[in-house]
């Protein structure tokens, strides 16, 4: 089974209900599977062969769910992109990924010209604006060497469907997230009740910040049947109000970083009112199998911890540009096996940290905040918690780079070299970084010299 | 900038942002080069909405994403009463 046989499916067996709905209006599947031809078509026109990749720089919309689409058709694996990166960052990726297509819109492509040199320059197919019945697509030619490897015969279950890019350069990717960035929770719990939505799926910030911000709670009865949330820690205190306010609610925790995507759930069972410990993230779905290995290798017995380690179908193919992954992808994640099966969440065995369900190297921002020209010294730490984190930069200024140099620059300088959500939220300067007696950076001090968020 | 842009200047300048030193102008991106977060998208928006009595909740983040913008909208909407 390929992915994309799934609409072709749907559309032969309910054909008018509706398949996708965005800002820009809504697909039924037969709509859906007639402008994924025709935008298969465009791309074959273009010279897209099975094997190759198509990077998408859209906004979230129906139209780009059907250009998702035509390029699996193509055989193509698809690499989204950040619509509000700046062309810079997008045409870095470009050039990482040599994508035998890209498609955007005019307006994007014409940013592009200065980013991205025409040796690097992908064929181009340019979507017209209005609504996902839209016609009018531009067809450039490429000037550059993207695409390959050699064309297959035909697309079998293995190919690779599509690449995400999360991090500076080529390392470790992580999923996509549904929810425009900036989108208020407000706008959110409107979205709930208008389009009475019955499944959300969602990153646990999202819905704190509905609770907290948009009334989720507030509004009366939710026309949702099923919460789902991932990608970190829900804190048990508003994932309680929740199922308080509604107990019929299926609530669903799902797991899996994005090399394995979702590999164990855990129904929410009813949460007493002393419990601070966050609910676990259950057993393995999905056809996989998942285990807890102990630092001496041995697998971990009831109460005990390891590093989880997950194998089956739906592990990541590789990381992009290097060897193909085999065997049982160990996730750096420690957990505590149960008495039931299941496993519980402990931490990171690595120093990556979550913030609002992105992981981060803080080494990988303090690298690139080290190649700013009037930066000769930086480290970054996460101030707060939970929907109040934030990544606070310390930079000490080049001598002699004048007092020239604002956060908005260092903020621009970031945006074009980062994934967005690793760019720094406040920037201090400091004389020197304060140090450990061994010479490291002091983190704990740090800290304390982070202004405390705001509280309302 | 005019007056509409200078209040909101000046309302991301001194609550947001807290008076760091950032530079913004009229065309600065503020979630392009994440200026301004969820939560601070939060503050602004409750913020409009209270000053100039107009909801933009139903428009793209990409549509108000500057200062500039965003004043435009207010003051379209201010005047279409929307």
């Amino acid at each position: 089974m390929r992915l994309e046989q799934l609409v072709i499916d749907a559309a032969a067996a309910h054909p008018d209900a509706p398949a996708v709905s965005g800002p820009d209006g809504t697909l039924s599947y037969r709509e859906l599977d007639a402008l994924a031809d025709r935008i298969d078509a465009e791309l074959r026109a273009l010279g897209v062969w099975p094997g190759d990749r198509v990077a998408v720089w859209l906004d979230k919309s129906a139209h780009t769910v059907a250009v998702l689409q035509a390029a699996l058709r193509t055989g193509a694996a698809y690499v989204p992109l950040d619509p509000l990166a700046p062309a810079p960052r997008a045409a870095a990726l470009i050039r990482d990924c040599a994508p035998a297509a890209l498609v955007t819109t005019e307006e994007r492509l014409a940013r592009l010209d200065e980013a991205l040199p025409a040796e690097h320059r992908p064929a181009v197919l340019t979507t017209p604006p209005g609504g996902p019945g839209r016609s009018g697509y531009g067809r450039h030619p490429g000037t550059g060497n993207g695409g390959g490897p050699a064309p297959q015969a035909d697309g079998g279950a293995e190919d690779l469907a599509y690449i995400l890019y999360t991090s500076g350069s080529t390392g470790p990717p992580k999923g996509v997230h549904l929810i425009p960035p900036g989108t208020p929770g407000r706008a959110l719990v409107d979205l709930v009740h208008r389009h009475r939505l019955t499944v959300w799926y969602s990153v646990p910030s999202a819905l704190v910040l509905m609770i907290e911000y948009g009334g989720l709670l507030t509004r009366g009865r939710l026309p949702l049947r099923a919460v789902v949330f991932a990608g970190e820690v829900f804190p048990i205190g508003p994932l309680r109000a929740l199922q308080n306010h509604q107990p019929d609610l299926e609530l669903l925790n799902f797991y899996g970083p994005t090399e394995t995507n979702v590999c164990a759930y855990h129904r929410v069972t009813p949460l007493p009112a002393d419990r601070t410990t966050p609910v676990p993230i259950g057993t393995a779905c999905c056809g996989n199998r998942i285990r807890a290995v102990r630092p001496d290798g041995r697998e971990a017995a009831v109460g005990e911890e390891g590093e989880l380690l997950v194998d089956g179908p739906t592990v990541m193919a590789g990381y992009h540009g290097r060897p193909p992954h085999r065997g049982p992808y160990a996730t750096g994640d420690i957990v505590r096996r149960c008495a039931d099966g299941a496993y519980e969440y402990v931490g990171r065995r690595d120093h990556l940290v979550k913030v609002r369900g992105h992981r981060i190297g803080l080494g990988e921002i303090e690298s690139a905040l080290l190649a700013h020209p009037a930066i000769t010294d930086a480290a970054v730490v996460v101030a707060g918690e939970g929907l109040r984190a934030r990544l606070h930069a310390f930079a000490v200024a080049r001598q002699t780079a004048g007092p020239g140099v604002s956060a908005t620059d260092v903020k621009r300088f970031l945006s074009e070299r980062l994934p967005r959500h690793l760019v720094v939220d406040r920037l201090d300067w400091l004389d020197r970084l304060p140090r450990t007696p061994n010479d490291k950076v002091d983190r704990r001090q740090l800290l304390t010299l982070c202004t405390p968020p705001q509280e309302d | 900038m005019n007056d509409i842009e200078r209040a909101i200047h000046r309302f991301i300048a001194e609550s947001l942002l807290e008076d760091e030193e950032f530079e913004l102008t009229v065309d600065t991106p503020l979630l392009e080069y994440r200026i301004i977060d969820s939560l601070s998208v939060e503050e602004l928006l409750v913020h409009v909405h209270d000053t100039y009595g107009v909801l933009i909740e139903d428009l793209p983040p990409t549509d108000w994403d500057t200062i500039g913008k965003l004043a435009r909208i207010i003051a379209a909407r201010r005047v279409a009463g929307v």
